[in-house]
């Protein structure tokens, strides 16, 4: 019970978290729905343990909490993997700014220079 | 002629190579990669042309900038230089005539081709990671050199029009030998000599470099 009472407070918290970072236009109206799906998904599975067991069933997977964890698994990698190259194309386009700061920046002062 | 020395903390250094490449060459391009001390107002003040990365993107994206830089100024020829001193700016115009006579697109630096240079490499450098991080470079298809990563090199204007650096840090020297396989460049090595301070690149970079290498193919 204790187990099940923290973490809906912990849910909780990170339905509310992801509300405010979509006010704040840092997520899409998608991406809110999205995660908040995928929290009252956990919120169910916290709640109904046992309906994991049926999924697993299903599937052929022992346990339930087995399916939660090969899926949470595989969801964690994908998201990192988005999230690596989303960070490499941020960071060569930083160096393309940069560069073009460096080089706008050499020519104006040659032009100063001259006048 | 044109050389492009990327640089980051080289203030006691970079005035020196600046001074030593304008006997050489006709323009110093000093890329200085967001340093914390006086490298830019050095190398200035010794008479470089002086691009200033307002934030630190590594070697690679130097280098590029100095070629984005040759582009504009339509350099016919391209020297990379180290800014630390390693390099003699006596090996320059003997490697420039050499590229020139082979009709080269492209010329690397080795210290393996000179045998009384060899004794000079450090012995774990020498014997353990400059061959692991020769094959290395092979497994990612960058064609085959004596030398890995040795920062000397000179490119014809085909090479810097052809050559396009992606790779900010330091796996752009494993980069610049698979874009010569890639785009068919006709390349050349050439003996050069390197002297080694106390600094430089430790096995851990060279961890670093591998990981930017695999990550690069996504």
């Amino acid at each position: 019970m204790i187990f099940q009472i923290i973490f809906s407070l912990c849910i909780m918290l990170a339905l509310v978290s992801t509300y405010h970072t979509s006010k704040k236009h840092h997520i899409s109206t998608r991406g809110m729905l999205a995660w908040i799906l995928v929290w009252i998904v956990a919120l169910c599975i916290v709640w109904l343990p046992d309906a994991t067991s049926m999924v697993a069933q299903i599937l052929g997977i022992g346990r339930g909490v087995d399916v939660i964890l090969y899926s949470a698994i595989t969801l964690l990698f994908f998201l990192l993997f988005r999230l690596h190259v989303k960070l490499a194309r941020l960071e060569s386009q930083l160096t393309v700014l940069v560069r073009e700061q460096a080089l706008s920046e050499y020519t104006t002062t040659q032009t100063k220079d001259t006048y | 002629m044109l050389a492009i020395v990327p640089a980051y903390n080289e203030a006691a250094r970079i005035a020196n190579v600046v001074s030593s490449l304008r006997t050489v060459v006709d323009v110093v391009v000093v890329v200085d990669d967001a340093s914390k001390d006086d490298t830019a107002t050095r190398a200035s003040t010794a008479g470089a042309v002086v691009l200033r990365h307002r934030i630190n993107r590594g070697q690679g994206a130097a280098l590029e900038t100095g070629h984005t830089y040759a582009r504009m100024m339509q350099a016919d020829i391209v020297i990379h230089f180290d800014g630390d001193g390693q390099f003699d700016v006596a090996d320059i115009l003997p490697a420039v005539e050499a590229l020139t006579t082979a009709r080269a697109d492209i010329l690397f630096g080795s210290r393996f081709l000179l045998v009384d240079a060899l004794s000079g490499i450090p012995p774990f450098k020498r014997y353990v990671l400059l061959p692991i991080a020769r094959h290395i470079d092979r497994i990612f298809g960058a064609v085959p050199l004596s030398d890995a990563h040795n920062g000397f090199r000179v490119l014809s204007k085909y090479a810097i029009e052809t050559i396009c650096i992606r790779q900010d840090r330091m796996a752009h020297a494993t980069e610049i030998p698979q874009q010569v396989g890639t785009h068919h460049l006709s390349y050349i090595e050439f003996p050069v000599r390197v002297s080694y301070h106390e600094y430089g690149q430790s096995s851990i970079a060279g961890i670093k470099i591998i990981t930017d290498l695999l990550l690069n193919r996504f």
